[in-house]
């Protein structure tokens, strides 16, 4: 979309905003310097300017009289914060502005890419001798179209600038026919309004039109944006464009100025810089000023910690500089991307953003993301509204956020460490004092009957979280709740959810399939009857509400911002959280900037593993079921390719011999093959070896799959040969595992304990057997082997275990 | 949550590309801007390519439908000054979700694809087209032993290529117009000039909810031709030698024609007042 610029003289200097609607700012400022706003919300504004200047109340404006493209309007807004400080604006005339607003203008093309780019096509015409007018920026400005908005009362001496003087008392200055069309008290209702709808969001204009008509208020595009611009003036709304640029974040939010926010802008920011408390501050640092010895220093530190805890041999020492050595190369390479844009609502860039010459903005390049594309378009022109209902109050902290959006994710692997050091230091000394807050905790524990080894971990999260919430933070702290397959994870979740909710804060549950969403909606419902619950997935018919607790699945965190105090994320090794970065980016976005995660996972990434087991994540661990035995541990099976069985069309009778065993005690069996391709062929093997059993295979590519997992469940089916595909989420009672091919690079070590973990679910049959068949005893075996028997030791020394 | 894959998996995993209309993953293809036309299938999955449902024997010589119709031979084409019309696939479930992708999603890609389909079917299907064989002396043996031989050799390209406008209001909205992207694409793939030769005076609001007979009434003035532009067609008519020129009207999916039909008034309108003599032809991608 295009957009007015003006520069307006506030007592305190000169500014220049952006405008959506322009009779809004004419109101706005009228508003503003006149008497008769001493009722409505922004009197503060206006004892600012009485408080300050008493004797000399005019707004001196220079409007720019074409629209340029929004994206073009940031940047020039951001130029002038630089370099306006020097210049006497005071004593320039039209001619001046003229001058210094083109160059503004060509300077930010340049800066966002579109200068000398004329897409192919025009060259085409050119050489047919027919000109077509493009339309880009300046040819505009060249062509030079003056409109007359404001009437004749000022003289113009430029054909593209307006300036008029503005004072009070003279009711001539501004007279226009529809300026009583909106009464700005009722403005400023509205705008509060969505203000507050939208507080912990960011969307599009296209989600806020629907949002607003599925809330009774069918508005028009130029109502929204007239209410846009009233909130952006009287700093209640932010903008920024979906497809950004870093130097278009950086800075203050410029967006929310007006006469009195200026000082208070300049206090903080004098402020910012006196102490950066947290690692998020520093982080940024390291990224802007390119102090390439401060990034080295901390690399080496960061890599000589390490070092030490773990250079035992020489092929370790090896692996560790050169694994040092690629984290220091890969940050500088993040660091040439930084110029580059960026979806500002999932953090891709790179391929995944679209060009293309657009007429929204008249830009010759104009990104669309392709990666979010599925929820609303986010385009470089496009308008990112959000909130500042919130966090007005810690307007500090809110900054800092809106930059970090972009790079958290890469080479931050290398300080996440450290800041998690930090949380824990915090944590420990939080509950040095423990005396007050166990009293709490345990009556929080008590009505939700875990088991002791949920018992103890919920205290442990709950006690990390208190002494999150004791203290401001300004980062996000990490908590990792390690529970086995089967030990009741959802349980553990309603005591942090009752203890958040206690404190007033805003809980995230978010689970990757729709499907667990609904299943888990029901039991929430029924835990928390007070709190409203609010669903969330793709077609849900609560896609805008807001409540105490969100369930959701992670794509419809997209469209969050700030929102979340606790964000509870399930599974987050499965599927599409795993190796999605705009996933992770859309989770660490939704979730506050002091805000705490709760990762659940039988299985958690290796590197969050590590990180817990060096004691540099807070972490807590359910080594056991719910019912108390110990995991049932995977025995090896020596067997030979699937394929070549298949081929042979018989199976060895040493496998016959182990299936028949579990038939015989009458267990289910899972079989699990690793290419889709073998199911039909391992039925048919089955079959023959088993003919009165019911067998069945199903797998990704399979119409039926839902209906055979019912019957399996049921018991109907005997034996279902299957892919990972269910290698969570379906649960039998009484069940034996075999994995053919449990040599396959297919199944990593995750996998093996996910469907390992399908075996001894119930109390009563707990100790269903395990087994992996392939030909070799591969790394990836044993791991999961040995990840089980730890958790099995774990669980025999905090005695969780029955007697036996 | 450190999921990063670690370096090595990066640089060992394959490259791959997803499709463009069902998001499956597929051989890695590259750039799209780079890909040439006629390699639009490279951007889709085969299970996609096999659905489209392509108008390979044309029902109806007038409007190129697959089937024939009593449209056209109650009021044929040739009454508003459009020679005929020529499709690429049928307007079936799944082509309206593609289009629907590019219109409402802003998948500009897929535009790309629709454009290359167009660029590889203009000369079959315009080979059915009669008009389009010039008028020649039947002694011309050899123009008839070229036609036997390949009857493609005799068909021209058209001189421009020009497409439906859409109303500035839904243009500052989408930021696009798909009609002008497939134009845009056929042109420069023919290296013939586009040009915007109609201005569209004011929007029609949404078509899908209006009668038939409420169509053609509400779209009765909305285009106009562009003075600037005849002017060009006529400085490029006075360099060629040709004494006629063939227009070619591009949009995204002929429902009714009346939108067509208005435009191709419009743009016949313009050729009398300038007194150049001239066909117009039109090509969509989809037909209903
Ligand atoms: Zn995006
Ligand atoms: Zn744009
Ligand atoms: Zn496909
Ligand atoms: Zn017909």
């Amino acid at each position: 979309m295009k957009v007015w610029l003006y520069a307006i003289r506030l007592n305190t200097g000169w500014v220049m905003n952006i405008s959506l609607a322009r009779e809004l700012d004419a109101q706005y400022w009228k508003a503003i310097t006149s008497n008769t706003t001493a009722d409505s919300p922004h009197d503060r504004c206006h004892h600012e300017l009485q408080r300050r200047n008493t004797h000399r109340r005019w707004l001196r404006q220079a409007w720019f009289e074409t629209k340029v493209g929004f994206q073009v309007g940031m940047a020039v807004v951001r130029l002038f914060e630089k370099e306006s400080s020097a210049l006497p604006l005071d004593h320039w005339q039209e001619e001046e502005w003229e001058q210094a607003i083109l160059a503004w203008i060509r300077k930010a093309q340049l800066m966002l890419g579109q200068q000398g780019h004329r897409s192919r096509k025009r060259v085409d015409i050119d050489h047919a001798a027919i000109r077509v007018s493009s339309k880009t920026e300046l040819d505009l400005l060249e062509a030079g179209t003056c409109s007359d908005t404001f009437g004749h009362q000022f003289k113009k001496r430029s054909c593209k600038i307006a300036m008029f003087d503005w004072q009070e008392g003279a009711s001539g200055a501004v007279q226009r026919e529809n300026s009583s069309e909106w009464p700005s008290s009722e403005l400023d209702w509205e705008c509060s309004r969505l203000s507050q709808q939208l507080c912990g969001r960011a969307l599009f204009e296209s989600e806020l039109l629907s949002m607003l008509s599925g809330k009774g208020a069918a508005w028009s595009k130029g109502q929204l944006h007239a209410v846009i611009q009233w909130g952006l003036l009287n700093g209640s709304l932010t903008v920024h464009s979906g497809v950004t640029w870093p130097l278009l974040e950086e800075g203050q939010g410029s967006m929310r100025r007006n006469a009195g926010d200026i000082q208070a802008h300049a206090d903080s920011a004098g402020k910012d810089k006196g102490q950066i408390p947290s690692g998020a501050g520093r982080r940024r640092d390291i990224h802007r000023q390119g102090s390439f010895k401060r990034s080295f220093i901390l690399v080496l530190r960061q890599w000589g910690l390490s070092l030490f805890g773990r250079a035992s041999s020489l092929t370790s020492l090896c692996r560790l500089v050169t694994s040092g050595v690629l984290r220091w190369s890969r940050m500088l390479w993040r660091r040439e991307k930084q110029q580059l844009p960026y979806c500002l609502r999932c953090g891709a860039l790179g391929d995944e953003l679209q060009v293309s010459a657009c007429e929204s903005c008249g830009s010759s390049r104009c990104y669309t993301c392709m990666a979010c594309l599925q929820l609303a378009r986010s385009r470089s022109c496009a308008l990112l509204v959000s909130s500042t209902w919130g966090e007005r109050r810690h307007q500090g902290l809110n900054d800092v956020r809106h930059r970090q959006v972009y790079h958290w994710d890469d080479v931050n692997s290398l300080f996440i460490y450290e800041l998690d050091t930090l949380d824990l230091a915090q944590h420990q000394k939080a509950s040095g004092s423990p005396a007050e807050s166990s009293v709490e905790v345990e009556a929080l524990l008590e009505p939700y009957h875990l088991a002791p080894a949920q018992w103890d971990a919920s205290r442990g999260a709950l006690q990390y979280l208190s002494s999150r919430l004791s203290k401001e933070h300004s980062d996000q702290g990490q908590f990792l709740l390690w529970a086995v397959t089967g030990a009741g994870k959802t349980e553990m979740m309603f005591p942090m959810t009752a203890f958040m909710l206690a404190n007033k804060k805003k809980v995230c549950i978010a689970t990757p399939r729709k499907d667990v969403v609904l299943e888990l909606m029901p039991r929430i419902k029924k835990a928390f009857p007070e709190a409203k619950v609010v669903t969330l997935y793709g077609g849900s018919e609560e896609r805008f509400e807001s409540g105490e607790i969100t369930l959701t699945t992670t794509h419809q965190l997209l469209r969050f911002r700030d929102a979340f105090d606790l964000m509870v994320v399930d599974e987050l090794d499965a599927f599409p959280y795993h190796n999605n970065p705009m996933l992770e980016r859309a989770a660490k976005l939704a979730c506050k900037g002091g805000g705490t995660f709760v990762y659940l996972s039988a299985t958690p990434p290796s590197a969050l593993a590590r990180a817990a087991r060096r004691g540099q994540l807070a972490q807590a661990t359910v080594p056991v079921r719910y019912h108390r035995h110990p995991l049932p541990v995977p025995k090896r099976l020596p067997m030979p390719p699937v394929a070549r069985m298949i081929a042979s069309g018989r199976l060895p009778s040493r496998v016959v011999g182990a299936l028949h065993h579990a038939v015989l005690r009458g267990a289910q069996l899972f079989i699990f093959v690793a290419r889709i391709r073998h199911i039909d062929g391992a039925v048919a093997l089955l079959r023959k070896s088993f003919p009165q059993q019911a067998i069945a295979g199903t797998s990704a590519a399979d119409a039926k799959r839902a209906e055979k997992v019912l019957a399996f469940r049921s018991g109907e089916i005997r034996i279902l040969v299957t892919t990972t595909i269910l290698e969570r989420g379906v649960t039998v009672p009484k069940s034996d595992v075999f994995i053919w091919d449990a040599d396959n690079k297919l199944f990593d070590e995750a996998s093996l304990v996910q469907m390992a973990g399908r075996a001894g679910r119930s109390k009563d049959d707990p100790n269903g057997s395990v087994y992996f068949g392939s030909s070799q005893w591969t790394r990836s075996q044993s791991a999961a082997t040995r990840q089980i028997r730890r958790m099995n030791r774990l669980a025999k020394r905090g005695g969780y275990l029955l007697a036996k | 949550m450190q999921m990063q894959s670690s370096w090595y998996e990066r640089i060992a995993a394959p490259r791959s590309s997803t499709c463009l209309a069902c998001s499956r993953t597929i051989p890695y293809y590259g750039d799209l801007e780079e890909l040439k036309a006629e390699q639009w299938r490279r951007s889709l999955c085969p299970s996609c390519v096999e659905r489209i449902p392509f108008i390979e024997e044309v029902g109806c010589s007038s409007c190129g439908r697959h089937i024939r119709c009593e449209d056209c031979q109650r009021q044929p084409l040739q009454q508003y000054g459009l020679a005929y019309n020529r499709s690429v696939v049928q307007y079936q479930e799944h082509m309206k979700e593609w289009l629907a992708l590019c219109k409402f999603k802003g998948n500009q890609s897929i535009a790309f694809v629709m454009a290359g389909m167009m660029i590889e079917q203009y000369m079959p299907l315009s080979l059915t087209a009669k008009v389009n064989k010039p008028t020649r002396s039947s002694s011309d043996w050899w123009s008839m032993l070229k036609e036997w031989w390949n009857p493609e050799s005799i068909i021209e390209y058209p001189d421009l290529v020009t497409y439906v406008p859409s109303s500035l209001e839904r243009l500052e909205e989408r930021g696009f117009n798909q009609a002008e992207l497939l134009a845009g694409t056929l042109a420069k793939a023919w290296g013939r000039p586009l040009l915007n030769c109609l201005d569209r005076t004011r929007d029609t609001g949404k078509q899908s909810q209006q009668s038939r007979a409420g169509r053609e009434q509400s779209l009765e003035g909305t285009f106009t031709w562009n003075q600037a532009a005849f002017q060009g067609i006529r400085f490029y008519m006075a360099r060629q030698l040709k004494p006629y020129l063939h227009i070619l009207l591009v949009d995204d999916v002929y429902t009714t024609g009346s939108t067509i039909r208005a435009c191709a008034r419009a743009l016949q309108d313009g050729l009398r007042e300038l007194h150049i003599q001239g066909m117009v032809s039109s090509y969509t991608w989809a037909r209903a």
